[in-house]
């Protein structure tokens, strides 16, 4: 609630700040917006959406991260455990391709050699 | 689609993602600089497929324009139901928010306007309770001493 002390102090001044701009670690609104642009079939997009969409990769990430690490030994993340953790959920099935489980080429060679 | 997006302006900033993954893991726990990458990448990946989605929502109410409900939609339809409260709550704030810096601003214009004399307090009028300032005299300067402090 700073925001309301804020505009009590300095109401003649100045608009008080958004919260997430003055912590500098949300995701930039003109990079979701540059994306959501992106796809084919674009429509308008309000600034209530755009808010939405910011907030909800936030905490995408935050899930993510969070899911996985608690697949992880306790003190890293590395990208074995986030692919781990996407290609065991179900629901991440749109990430399955995108975070693909890591393979050595050996094994590759290996099954490939078997199937001819 | 704009012709003149590049490539750089769909990726999303390695410092944001590495900062909130950060700050979401115990101190001291390490992310590894390929994970961040992942997860970046996932992350534009989610906000495309949700864009998808939402734009389906919005089409299917003959809207053209995305709306915040359309991104509530589309968070379910991927069934990342986890998300769609936070988010909801953020919007709230969100919404909340905007209200209170357009009084405030409504405010300060009317103070301009008016005498400087609108100086006292009147606790009964809070932001939120306000009515449209259409009384030029009635209006007093924001007074969030009688908002309820949380």
């Amino acid at each position: 609630m700073e925001e309301l002390n804020q505009s009590a102090s300095s109401a003649q001044s100045n608009t008080p700040k958004k919260a997430d701009e003055s912590s500098g670690m949300s995701i930039p609104q003109t990079r979701i917006r540059a994306i959501m642009r992106s796809s084919p079939d674009s429509l308008q997009i309000s600034q209530e959406a755009l808010f939405a969409m910011s907030k909800a990769t936030e905490f995408f990430i935050i899930q993510v991260a969070k899911g996985a690490f608690d697949k992880s030994d306790g003190k890293s993340l590395d990208y074995a455990e986030l692919a781990s953790f996407v290609q065991s959920n179900e629901e991440m099935e749109f990430l399955h391709e995108i975070i693909p489980k890591k393979v050595k080429a050996s094994e590759v060679w290996h099954l490939l050699e078997r199937n001819t | 689609m704009s012709v003149d997006t590049k490539v750089e302006d769909l990726r999303l900033p390695l410092s944001v993602v590495g900062r909130l993954i950060k700050d979401t893991l115990p101190p001291g726990a390490v992310v590894s600089k390929e994970a961040r990458t992942a997860m970046a990448r996932a992350a534009a990946v989610f906000v495309l497929h949700a864009t998808n989605f939402a734009n389906e929502s919005a089409v299917a109410a003959k809207r053209k324009t995305v709306t915040a409900a359309d991104i509530l939609h589309a968070i379910r339809e991927l069934e990342c139901d986890q998300l769609e409260q936070p988010v909801e709550e953020a919007l709230s704030g969100w919404r909340q928010s905007k209200q209170q810096r357009a009084v405030a601003r409504k405010e300060n214009k009317e103070k301009k306007l008016s005498s400087p004399t609108a100086d006292e307090d009147m606790p009964e009028l809070t932001a939120e309770s306000a009515p449209p300032d259409d009384e030029l005299d009635a209006t007093p300067p924001s007074s969030p001493s009688a908002l309820p402090t949380d």
